[in-house]
């Protein structure tokens, strides 16, 4: 069997429009699933990992038992979680694109407010002292000191982690979202060129991954100008 | 302008100051110095209440560190520090640097910060590495940059905190070089350093801590000739020697 590539152009409008972008009869979309799980992940985050280094414990432990909870579970039960036992608890189904939204948004919080913590204490001590000890606010010690040196001290593991959800979303089309891998599964059981089908999208992949760390990339050295030679 | 009564902090269980009993006038210099962990570095940093005390009171330009109205933020912008470490801002340039607090903490204008931080550079004797980042500068250069951050601030009195125990000794006269002048300009000053020979030049009193008490106070003449303490003899005899 000779590599075939008319089936990958016959299918590419409805691998790339269904499958990636979500544009189509179906509800889904590898875009349209990871764009706002990254961003409300990232909101979800913030929050946490502030929430997680506050001194009021009514604000600590809650964090610190959701972290180290949803930390501790497998994404695909997370899933499951929402796709079998909430719309029993609930009493009605929820549309697939929904749960793996819900699902991703919870989980990847959890993973980015650790991040967020950590970047904020790897800003040593001596920082904030000189900041506190020449007069400066709370808030301008936070926003002109800490964390334009936390940010930048976080955004590899930020996009190490943007890049593991966006790998990690082809999960949903366990339950059935039509996501990019669903759609190639779909037209591999219709063709039978399974061969074809995976490797376009994982070229798919492969180009939306490398080109986050060549941004990522960039923005650390424009945020950096004081380690340019 | 200075003044501890009956102050006693605790880390814990660990007592490190012991009944500081300090009186500190406008204008003096003063060294203090002792061995390490002896709360040197405790001492001078409840000044500015980076430390806070359990019992006693501090006395600063007239108010009370511990009184509840006290507006502990404009107290600060009037008391300098100069850390080991240099802890400059290492995202932002020298000048940046510089005029951070100015801008935020005494409302100056950007245009008025601007000329002072350039002024304090000259002064600081680096007029050329005002877009430097801290990274590009020498550790003589850094603690410079931070002594004229200090100063941006037109404090009343400055702290400064090993100051030089983290350079290169080629660089260590470049910084006690400007504390000199500025002690000579009127600043009042507490310094902790082991720069005995600075202390001997520039300052009006030493005082040697030991185990969370000061064991000697005294001026640089009696405390190097005529020093009252056992202790305080034992010290000199290990660091004057070097
Ligand atoms: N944040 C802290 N928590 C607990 N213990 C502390 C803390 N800071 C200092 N100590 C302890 O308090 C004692 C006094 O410390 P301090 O830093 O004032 O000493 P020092 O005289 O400045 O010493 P050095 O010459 O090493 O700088 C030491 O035993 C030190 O370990
Ligand atoms: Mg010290």
């Amino acid at each position: 069997m000779s590599f075939d590539w008319s089936v990958i152009f016959s299918n590419a409008k409805f691998l790339l429009l269904q499958g990636l972008v979500g544009i189509g009869v179906y509800g889904g979309g590898t875009l349209r699933l990871a764009i706002p799980a990254i961003l409300l992940g990232f909101v979800i985050g913030i929050i946490l990992g502030l929430a997680r280094m506050a001194n009021r414990p009514w604000i600590h432990y809650p964090a610190v038992l959701y972290i180290e909870l949803i930390r501790g579970v497998p994404l695909i039960i997370v899933i499951f979680w929402f796709w079998f036992l909430v719309p029993v608890i609930i009493g009605r189904p929820i549309p697939e694109y929904w749960v793996a939204l819900t699902a991703f948004v919870i989980f990847e919080g959890a993973y980015i407010g650790e991040i967020i913590r950590a970047g904020i204490q790897s800003v040593p001590k001596g920082q904030v002292e000189a900041a506190t000890a020449s007069g400066l606010s709370y808030a301008h010690i936070m926003f002109d000191v800490i964390l334009p040196q936390a940010i930048r001290n976080m955004i590899p593991a930020l996009v190490t982690q943007f890049i593991v959800l966006f790998k990690d979303t082809s999960l949903a089309s366990i339950i059935g979202m039509m996501d990019l891998t669903k759609a190639a599964q779909t037209v591999s059981e219709r063709e039978l060129r399974p061969f074809e089908m995976y490797l376009f999208i994982a070229v798919v992949y492969w180009i939306f991954t490398y080109s986050m760390s060549r941004v990522a990339h960039r923005l650390e050295v424009r945020m950096s100008p004081d380690r340019r030679p | 302008m200075i003044e501890f009564r009956g102050v006693n902090k605790w880390f814990g269980s660990l007592h490190v100051l012991k009944d500081i009993n300090l009186a500190i006038k406008q204008r003096e210099v003063v060294v203090v110095c002792g061995p390490s962990g002896s709360g040197k570095s405790t001492l001078i940093r409840c000044i500015n209440r980076l430390e806070r005390i359990q019992n006693g009171e501090i006395i600063v330009d007239g108010i009370s560190l511990s009184g509840k109205k006290t507006d502990i933020t404009k107290l600060r912008a009037e008391v300098g520090m100069v850390f080991q470490q240099f802890n400059l801002y290492p995202h932002k340039t020298a000048l940046e640097n510089i005029i951070l607090a100015p801008i935020w903490v005494r409302k100056q204008s950007r245009a008025k910060a601007l000329k002072i931080g350039k002024d304090l550079m000259a002064k600081v004797g680096i007029p050329d590495k005002l877009d430097s980042y801290p990274a590009q500068l020498s550790g003589g250069q850094q603690q410079r940059v931070a002594i004229a951050r200090a100063l941006a601030m037109q404090p009343k009195i400055m702290l400064f905190d090993e100051p030089t125990s983290a350079l290169d000794p080629e660089m260590i006269n470049e910084v006690l070089d400007v504390m000199t002048n500025l002690a000579r300009e009127g600043m009042t000053m507490i310094v902790i350093t082991h720069e005995m020979g600075f202390a001997h030049r520039v300052s009006t009193r030493i005082i040697f801590m030991d185990e969370g008490q000061i064991l000697e106070d005294e001026s640089p003449e009696l405390f190097f000739t005529q020093p009252k303490n056992e202790r305080t003899r034992f010290f000199l005899s290990k660091i004057l020697t070097h």
